[in-house]
This record gives structure tokens, sequence and C-alpha cells, in this order.
């Protein structure tokens, strides 16, 4: 029998899943990160999702897969040239039909307002453009551990006032552009690490909505949980 | 892939360990200040925008402008009510400016290139790694005693204030520009009779408006201006006539329009000034006082230029040109707007001498209503001057074969460098594309490819254009709203003004004015004294706002950051500004090394001193002009030293072996043409400029595939109907394109817009979106499919021998049909 | 005091065709691609050399008497006091009647929102005292806007003291877009531009 995560660990993890995907997406790979997806645990959990770390990011030395990773990224989301600019706007508002919006629309600027909601601001990596898919990303992440540490204070109702927050955000920014962004993707793509990446992004997002609609968040498999530990009732 | 909840989160809980805190989003929110905008409400924003005063750039023309900003976002852009200009107006393409900033398709990191040059494969860089390359080979030029192989090659250039100082500072005088393919033949003939370059048709106070190879209601330097008080005069019942090979806009606006066979627009000037000297119509005294030709002399010279001659060969009849010509010389006051289309060719420094000719006879040289020298603003400089470097390859100015282009000849800078004549180091290009608007662009990308010719190519641009795909290095430009220059531009109220260009949002991304990028590249090549400690272009704008004359006096930046622009309010036209006698001081020496003398047969005033000793050589030496025993300002000379009488019979033009009279030079590759065949000329529309719009979405909604023009008759006698595909062949290559058969063109002339066939520039344009194809169905977006052609690549590089310009209006062409139907 | 009535008179004497006023529209209103508010229909005649070429800026004319408005199933377009005809896209359930109605195809339907759209006068603008967009870009003046109520407005004395034309009279509705030496031809025609 599983054994049953509480709502907090829950929380926790779909933030880490967030916040690796946002370090993906923020720049082009750098050491740490390259050595981060190839460490054991990681690795392992990635290759359960149909990604090989060995496979997709080479057996090659660290500097010529970083080498070619920055190519690949810079080809698929800075250009110049044809590329897919990882801004929701460019996908969602006037004009925006198969990814060919204009930058810094509205959902730019609902994106600052979000984030400054929360005390965060727009890192100058990101140049000031608030709604690249590594903010909304990690955005999430964000959220996602707020929420944690509601259910480790005990303050439930915070913590599912935060849940709605989440839905909330997947169905009006996250959730509405990333399919598109993930096709767009897959046909541009040169090389497989980021299909793959992005394909786990929106497949994951898509997951995640259905997470967050269960009433019982600690659920994490199809399988009868049983009595649970913590006193949650079973509401089968 | 095979996922389950589960799954993902086992990777969550890996990540949430090794997640680390360096991500996207920070603490402690922070506003963002936009810097140094005016503060002040527009009474015509709403409440929540600020709105902030610049000057435009989608052309040449500067208009003030207001940019208004909402969530740190321009998101609408206007005329500003203050320039003196466009007063308030603005055209469809300074109303797309909005495009410029927002475009997705837009450089914003600096971007090195991986792979072979042109590949197409890059990677981005940081600035600083950037900059390091660039000194580095910077660096190496200048130790290597050689400074002038770093050329700079920019084409829409309004940091000319930054970048003359900084390519002096260095010393290399290897700078190109873009002018011959524009301009120059037009300015050489200018400089050649009056002095200045550039003409401003005061046409609001004109009574007859005369149009030759050019289309003010739809493009023209300085259009906007020009256009509305063109529309302004008509409605106050001004005439208007154009001659053109097809109905542009203008011809269409026109009392009538007359076709004219390509490059004859001179002859039927001269034929005109014929008809205006026999009939006893032109102004005696300023061509017995104020030109260097007597009425007598103009009498014989013209009068080989009959009506019939000019109507044999430019197809306009006899009879029209006398009237118009009586008319141009009796319906007063009257002027003639010249330019591109009569210019853009073999003989097109004549045609414009031909023009100014006919308004010198007129009576209409710097008259209240006539063809009138510039007056444009003058703003301090905060900065140092540099000695004035000397130093050049031969590539960037070929005076040896072409001694009075002097603006230079840029279609054949990369064909020279191509041919080894002066070794290039480091290739600098500037807001210019030439594979796309130099003509014969195949040739002019075989050089850019070559590395032994152009080792290094840096771009600086904001857009991946053509250009921009065979660098090496691109550093993102921040587009004109989100800069600072000093700006001016010739004043149609015949009263000089300024205007600023100041920052409406901060530039996007990583991507950097390249002013500022000059002047810390100045500071790390060790070059940079003559900065005097500015750091930024913003800082220059602020010190030289509070510096200059007038302007200081009423505020200084204070001021002009949140109006736009300043004029002196008291100062009125100064028309006949050459008739202006000059005061006893003016020609008093400055110096005890400096003699002022006269040339008794010309009644120049000029100096002597160190530099220039014993005769009159250069146009820095000139004081006035002396006539009757008065001294007067006369048509000051500029880079030729002229006499400063208005020069009708040029001494400059016959040493160099010109004809020294305004004369009809036929084209000799039109002198032999065999039956089928026809000339090919290219036209802008009113909603694009030459390359560099058609990014904008707004814009290229409108005018993105383009047609080649031809006549019904034409088109029967090839079997051609309207949207049948047709293949046009010159003798450097062809190109396929759908046939607009129409009224509206001389049927031995076939026209294609220039403003299409782009295979870069970003998606709207070039159809070049990641992925390709457009989305199943309803693709209601982009929903355009075909972008055209490109004439300019079967135009040959075909430079006209006394001004330099480039001739784009000449080309020999056969046209056959290859499919019916639309293609 | 009389309510407003605004007009625009367009002076095709001044008009060039330059098609500032379809992109200022666009930019003020954020209309999407493949669809304006506003545009510039051109009509070319005769033959050569005696050629023409004629512009007409069209928009929505906000009639009198608009169809759109009475054929409206769930009073979604309506027209205020003061002449300016709307769309509220909260009522608008995307049938595109209004669409079908108009007899010069002034109404398009925005893809994304499903609901119909049109040129407001810019009565955002308007309402704060301030011309349409199309009206501020103009290089040529040739928009003039006002209140057509006030004799002493620029509107009011031009439709006084020329010669104007309205589209499609037939039809009845009585247009509130006012045209200056307009050509016949290109009056006539098509009105989708």
């Amino acid at each position: 029998m599983e054994r049953v995560v509480s709502p907090g660990e829950v929380a926790g993890q779909r933030g880490g899943v967030y916040g690796i995907l946002a370090q993906v997406f923020l720049k082009e790979m750098d050491r740490a990160l390259l050595r981060t997806l190839r460490a054991p645990e990681l690795a392992s959990a990635l290759a359960e999702l149909g990604l090989d770390p060995v496979d997709t990011l080479g057996q090659a030395p660290e500097a010529q897969v970083l080498e070619a990773l920055a190519v690949d990224y810079a080809g698929l989301f800075l250009g110049p040239g044809p590329h897919v600019p990882p801004y929701e706007s460019v996908f969602v508002g006037p004009d925006a039909g198969d990814g060919q919006g204009s930058l810094c629309g509205e959902p730019a600027v609902r994106m600052r307002r979000l984030a400054e909601e929360e005390g965060l601001e727009i890192s100058p990596e990101l140049t000031a453009i608030p709604d690249h898919l590594a903010v909304e990303l990690e955005y999430m992440q964000r959220l996602a551990s707020a929420e944690a540490e509601q259910w480790l204070a005990g303050d439930h109702a915070a913590a599912a006032a935060i849940r709605e927050k989440q839905r909330v955000f997947l169905d009006e920014h996250l959730g509405r552009w990333l399919p598109a962004f993930v096709s767009r993707v897959a046909e541009a793509s040169r090389s497989s690490f980021y299909r793959k990446m992005a394909e786990l992004a929106g497949e994951f997002t898509a997951e995640d909505r259905r997470l967050l609609d269960d009433r019982r968040p600690e659920r994490t498999t199809g399988s009868d949980p049983g009595p649970d530990p913590d006193g949650w009732p079973n509401q089968c | 892939m095979e996922l389950t909840r589960r799954t993902f989160l086992k990777l969550g809980a890996a990540g949430a360990a090794t997640f680390a805190i360096n991500g996207s989003l920070s603490g402690a929110a922070r506003a963002m200040e936009l810097k140094l905008g005016g503060k002040d409400i527009s009474r015509l924003t709403r409440k929540e925008r600020q709105a902030i005063p610049s000057t435009c750039m989608q052309c040449v023309t500067a208009c003030g402008i207001i940019g208004y900003v909402e969530d740190d976002r321009l998101v609408k852009l206007e005329g500003n009510p203050e320039a003196s200009n466009n007063r308030g107006r603005m055209c469809a393409r300074g109303q797309a400016g909005v495009n410029q900033v927002y475009d997705p398709d837009r450089i914003l990191y600096p971007m090195r290139r991986v792979g072979q040059r042109g590949e197409g494969k890059w990677k981005r860089i940081t600035w600083d790694e950037a900059l390091n390359e660039i000194t580095a080979k910077l660096k190496a030029v200048r130790d290597g005693g050689k400074p002038e192989e770093f050329v700079f090659h920019y084409g829409r250039n309004r940091m000319s204030w930054i970048l003359d100082p900084f390519m002096n500072a260095f010393g290399s005088a290897s700078v190109g520009n873009h002018t011959s393919i524009c301009e120059a033949s037009k300015f050489v003939a200018q400089q050649s009779m009056w002095g200045p370059y550039q003409d401003v048709n005061d046409v609001a106070n004109a009574k007859y408006i005369l149009v030759m190879g050019c289309n003010p209601l739809e493009a023209h330097t300085v259009h906007n201006a020009l256009c509305q008080r063109v529309i302004d005069a008509r409605a106050a019942g001004a005439r208007m006539v154009t001659f053109d090979v097809r109905l542009s806009n203008t011809a269409a606006r026109s009392d009538r329009w007359y076709p004219i066979k390509p490059g004859t627009d001179g002859l039927v000037a001269l034929a005109m000034a014929n008809v205006i000297i026999q009939n006893g119509l032109y102004d005696e005294e300023f061509i017995e006082t104020w030109t260097n030709v007597t009425v007598d002399e103009l009498k014989e010279h013209l009068a080989q230029f009959t009506t019939e001659m000019a109507a044999r060969e430019s197809g306009v009849p006899a009879a029209d040109i006398e009237k118009i010509a009586v008319e141009f010389a009796t319906i007063k006051p009257s002027t003639v707007i010249s330019y591109r289309g009569m210019v853009s060719h073999y003989n097109g420094m004549m045609n414009e001498r031909c023009v100014m000719l006919l308004e010198a006879i007129a009576g209409n040289i710097d008259v209240k209503g006539g063809r009138c020298l510039k007056r444009t603003g003058k703003w301090a400089n905060p900065f140092g001057s540099p000695k004035e470097a000397k130093a050049k390859i031969g590539a960037v100015d070929p005076k040896k074969d072409y001694p009075l282009a002097a603006h230079k000849v840029a279609q054949e800078v990369l064909p020279r460098i191509g041919k080894g004549e002066g070794k290039v180091q480091v290739y600098w290009t500037y807001c210019i594309n030439p594979p796309y608007v130099m003509p014969d662009g195949n040739r002019q990308m075989e050089v850019l490819k070559d590395e032994k010719a152009i080792p290094f190519h840096v771009c600086s641009d904001a857009y991946y254009s053509e250009n921009a795909a065979l660098a090496d290095l691109i550093l993102p430009d921040a587009t004109y709203l989100e800069r600072y220059d000093p700006e001016t531009s010739p004043s149609f109220t015949i009263v000089p003004f300024i205007q600023v260009r100041q920052a409406i949002t901060n530039p996007l991304g990583e991507s950097r004015p390249t002013q500022d990028v000059l002047m810390e590249l100045a500071r790390r090549l060790g070059i940079g004294d003559f900065l005097n400690g500015i750091k930024d272009s913003a800082e220059y704008l602020r010190k030289a706002a509070d510096a200059t004359e007038g302007l200081k006096d009423v505020g200084g930046w204070e001021y002009i950051r949140k109006v736009g622009a300043w004029y002196d309010k008291g100062k009125k036209p100064d028309y006949k500004s050459y008739a202006k006698e000059l005061k006893p001081e003016d020609l008093k020496p400055k110096s005890k090394d400096e003699r002022i003398v006269v040339d008794g047969k010309t009644g120049t005033v000029y100096k002597l001193d160190k530099d220039h000793p014993d005769k009159y050589e250069s146009d820095k030496q000139y004081v006035g002009i002396r006539i009757g025993g008065k001294y007067y300002k006369g048509f000051k000379p500029y880079k030729f030293p002229i006499s400063g009488k208005f020069e009708i019979r040029s001494a400059l033009m016959a040493k160099y072996g010109f004809p020294e009279l305004p004369t009809y030079i036929p084209i000799p590759t039109h002198q032999s043409m065999k039956p089928d065949e026809l000339i090919l000329t290219t036209f802008k529309v009113n909603v694009h400029t030459q390359s560099r719009t058609q990014n904008c979405k707004w814009l290229t909604e409108i005018h993105n595939d383009n047609a080649v023009w031809i006549n019904p008759v034409t088109a029967a006698k090839r079997g051609v109907a309207d949207g049948d595909l047709v293949k046009v062949t010159s003798k450097v290559g062809s190109m396929e394109v759908r046939a607009r058969v129409t009224e509206g063109i001389h049927p031995g002339v076939v026209a294609v817009s220039f403003h299409s066939g782009h295979w870069q520039y970003g998606r709207y344009c070039s159809g070049k979106k990641a992925p390709a194809g457009v989305g199943d169905g309803e693709d209601r977006h982009v929903w355009w499919k075909n972008f055209g052609v490109l004439p300019n690549l079967i135009i040959p590089v075909a430079t006209d021998p006394i001004g330099g310009g480039q001739a784009y209006m000449d080309t020999v062409v056969t046209v056959d049909k290859t499919q019916a139907g639309r293609g | 005091m009389a309510d407003k009535r605004f007009g625009m008179v367009i002076d095709l004497r001044r008009c060039h065709g330059c098609k500032a006023c379809q992109v200022a529209c666009k930019s003020e209103n954020d209309v999407p691609l493949g669809v304006w508010r506003s545009w510039v229909k051109e009509v070319e005649q005769g033959t050569y050399p005696n050629v023409k070429r004629h512009f007409l800026p069209r928009l929505c004319n906000h009639c009198e008497h608009p169809a759109c408005v009475r054929n409206c199933p769930t009073g979604a377009s309506y027209k205020r006091p003061d002449g300016v005809v709307l769309v509220d896209r909260n009522k608008c359930i995307g049938c595109r009647y209004c669409i079908a109605s108009c007899p010069y195809q002034s109404r398009f339907l925005l893809a994304d929102e499903k609901v119909a759209d049109k040129c407001t006068f810019c009565a955002h603008r308007v309402d704060q005292g301030i011309v349409p967009a199309c009206v501020n870009t103009c290089i040529a003046r040739a928009r003039i806007f006002g209140d057509l109520n006030d004799p002493n407005s620029e509107v009011r004395q031009l439709v006084d003291s020329h010669p104007v034309q309205v589209l499609k009279p037939e039809a009845g509705q009585s247009p509130s877009v006012f045209y200056i030496g307009a050509d016949d031809n290109a009056m006539r025609g098509s009105e989708a531009g």
C-alpha cells in the first residue's frame, strides 16, 4: 500500500517540479544546472518521465554539451531569426494566433502586478519582461511553496486560498498558452532536450491543474490510500 | 512520455531539494521608473497615461511626436503639436512605431555566431563579452598603425553627434553612408550651384507646384512637413502638375499627370527654361546680379533645348511643355519639387542642375513660395572636438573615380572591398541593410560572406535583417523610442527649430542605444578624452540642452524635455538670405594670421590663413560676395569652393571634364534598346519606409505582397493579363512576380515597389516564423501569405559618374509571361 | 440644451490616401490584424494617360436610423443620445445579425472574444473632450469631427456651406459621416474597401 503523502509534501513536490522547469527555461543551461540534472536522484526521476539525461544531454564533455545546448536555447527562444519567444503576450491577446503576438501585452502587465502582490520583482536577468515562461513557472513554484508552508503551519484555510490562486493562475495565464508554446517548440526544435522539457512542462501543468481540483489534496495515486494517520476523513 | 502524477511528483521531490534560489523572481518589489521622462500630461491624453515628447525615426523626416505610456509600456504615438514641421500630425509609419518596440522577433541580447558566417546559428553572450571582443579587435587595428582598416558603415544615422568624434578620436575616416542610394546626386548638384545641400520648397505659400520625379504625398525627404503644406496650398487654390513614370498618389492628386520617359526630366526642365528665356518671362535681376551667367549667355545656351527636342526624348507633348513653362513663370509664387525619380539615374546629378537652373531663372531661389535654402537648428556640443581623421580606405570614398561624389558611393563600398581596394580588419554596420537596399544584393552578399575581405563583421541593429544574418557579432540596438539624440530638420516654417529625442520607454531586454555603446568603447579604447566626462547619451543631451543658444534662456533641458521642441519665437522667415548685407566686422580678419581678399573676377571675398596661404581652394575660406561695391552673404559654399554667386556655369564641373552648364546627358543604355525592352523603375508607398518598417505588423498588413505595374498595351503585346506571373529579366538576373496591369503607368516602363521580398526581418514580412506554415484553417491573424519580390536584386550597380548616385531607375529589362492566374 | 449629435466630415479635396487614420485607429483601439474599424478605399479610373485615383476613408457612419441597433436581439448594439453607436460586449452573443444588417459593412466579429466590433468614434477620447485618433493624426486635416447640433462647430459649418454626400442614402439610415468632394465612382460599389 502506498504511503499517503501529506498535502504539504505534495505542495512542496509540485513546487519542486515547477522550480526545475523554471530553471531550465530561465536561461541557457549552466554547469550547476547540468550537474543537478545529471545527479542520480533527479536523473532517475527524469528517466521515469522519459527524459534520459544521458541520452538527452549527451555523454560528451560538459563544455561541449553546454555549448550545444546554448545554441539550441538561442535558436529556440532568443533568435535572432525565426524562434519561439517564450512570453505569454506572444501567444495570448490580439494578433497572437499561433505565436504571433507582440511583446509586453496585457499578460505582461498583469504578471507584473501579480508578482508585486506577492512582494516580488522580476529579475534583471529577464530584463523586465514579466510574462516570461520562467517567471510564470517560478511564480507557481512560489505559490506551491507558500501553500506547503500553510499546510505545515496547520492553516488549512490559507492553504486552500493559495490553491485557488494557483488554479486561477493556471486557468488565466500559464495554462492558457503553454499548449501552443509546446507545439511550436516541438516543431522548431533541432535537438530533443528542450522539446522534451517543453513537453514535460505542458503535460505536468495539465496534470497539475487536475490535481488542484482534488478535494483530497493528498491523493497521489489512483489506489485507495486507506486510513490516514493524520486524521483526514476518508472521502473516496 | 508515460506520465503519471506520481512520477511527476517524484521529480518534484528530487528537485525541491536541489532547487536553487536564483530564479526569475526576487524579493522586494520596486516600482520601475522611466528615466527622464517629462511628467506633464498632454491635453490629448487620458488620465492614466503619461505623455513624453520625442522625435520619430520611422523615416528621415524627424517629426515631433508624443509617446503615451501606461504600465511602463508605450501604448500610443501621436504627433507633437509643438513641432514646427509636422504640427501635431503623424503618418501611418509613425503610428506603427509601437510595433517597433514590441516586435516579437526583435533582437534583445548580444549574439555571437556559431558555425559558418551566414549559417544562422547563434548563441547569446553578455555585453561585457561582446565589448571585450570588439575592444580587443579595435585595439589591434590601432596598434597596427592603420586605423582606417576599421570601417563603420551606417544607413540611417541620427547619432553623428557621437559617431563623428568617436571615429575622429579613433583616427579612421573610413566611414560609409547610404546617401548615394538616396539623394547624393541631388545634393552634389545643389552644392555645385548654391552651396548647402537640400532644399525646402516653401509650398505653403506657392500658387503653382511642379513635381518632377518625386512623390511628396507618399514619401520624399521631410515628407510629412512638405505633404501637409502641399495639401494646404492646394486647398487654397494652388495648381499642381506632376511628371512621373507612373500614377503615384501625388500624380493622382495633381491637376494633371504627365507620363515621362525615365531620365528625361532634366531635358524637359531645360526646354521650359528655354521657353521662359525666349518669352522674356525670366527674373532678369536675379540672373544678372546673383548668378554667374548673363541672360544672353543663357539664351544662347538654352536655344538648343527646344520643346520639340524635349518632346521627342521624353514623350511629353511639346505644347504641354510650353504651356507649363509659361504657367510656371507667371503663376507666382511657383516652385519645383524634384527628387528621386529624377535623380536616381545615370544623369541624375545633371537633371537636378537643370531643375535648379529652371528655378533660378524663374526667380524662385530662396523666395517666399519658392525653392529655399534649408534652415536647421543648432545645438550646443558639450563634447570636445578631436582632430579630424583623414586616413580612409579607397573603397569607402573612391574620389579618384568620382571626384565630385561629395557624398561618397555607398553602392560600391562592398564591391570595392571585394576587389581589394583597401584592407578591412573590422567592418561595423549600423542600421543599414546592404543585401536588401543596395543594387545587386547577391554581389553585396558575396563580399559580406567573404571572411578574407571582411574578417570581422559587427552589426548594430534591433532586428535580424538580411545584413545582420551575415554578421559575426550582433549588438542589440535600442529603438528610436528608447534613446536620446539632439534633433533638427530643415524647417518648413523657414525658421530653424530644434527637437529632442528622448527615451519614452526603457530599452527592452538588453538592448542598448549604440550611442552609449560608442561612448563606453571610447573609454575602453582610451580615446575618450573628447567625452569630457559625460557618461551616456542622456547626460549628453541634458548638458547640450542647458548650453544651447536660445533654449538655455527658457529653461534648457527642463523646457525641452516637456515641450519636445524649441524655436526662436521672435524670428521671422529670412527669405533671400543670400542678399543679406555683411557687416563691417564680418569683413575683418579674426586673427593676425588671416587676410581678407577679394577675387576681382568672381567677386568672392575669402580669407587667406596658415592652412590656405595663397589661393581660394576651400569652402572654409569663404567670407562673402562683393557685388556692385557692396558685400553680401551670398550663397555660402559647402565642401566645394564655389564663388558665392548662384553658379549656373560651373568651373568645378569643367575642371573634371564635365559639362560646365546644365545640359542634357542621354542615358547610354537607353539609346540602343531593342523594341521589346522596357525600363524598370522602383517606387515607395505611403505606409512603408524602404527596408525597415516591414516588421511593423500594422503596416505590412496593408502592404506585404507587391507586383510589377505594367501598362495594358504593353501587357497585351506579351499576352499578360492582370494577376499573371511574369518574369522580369535584366542583365544581372531575373525575378518572377505577379503583374498588375494598370492604366497608371508609361507603356515603356515597368515599376515594382521597394518594400517586399524580405528573406529575413521577422515573421510579418519574410514568412519565416518558427515553425514554418500557418495554423490550420482559421489563422485570422497573420493572414497574408505572399511576401513579394525585391527588385534591387536584379538592378546592377550603376553609378552616376558626376554625383555618385546609384541609378535605380535606368535598368533595361524584358518581361515575359510565365504563368496565368494568381501565382 | 439640446443633446449633442456627433458627426464627422471627410474632405476628399484634402485626403491623399495616406492611411495614417487606418493605422492610428488600429493602435488606439487595439484592433486585431485582419479587421479594421477605419480603412481607406482606393478607386482608380480612366485610360492612359488620363487616369485618376480616388480615396475614400471609411468608418462606421453612426447612423441616425441604424439597422444594426434595430436588429440586435439582445440590445447589445445601442445608440447613445449623442449619436454614437456602440456595442456592449457583455450583452453581445456574437450572432452576427448586426454585421449582416449594416449596409456599409462597417462591423466585424472579434475572433477571440466572439463579439461584434466597429468604430466607436473613439468615445473614450470624445467623452474627455479629445478628438478621435483618426482625426488627430490626419496629415491633411481631412477629417473634421464635432457636434452637428452646435451651429458654431466646424462640422456644422462645413455641412451647411458645402455640397456634401453620404454613402448609400437609399438605405435610409441617415449617416452622420459626410463627404465633401466625393467622386461618384468611389462612392459606389463594394463598401468593404
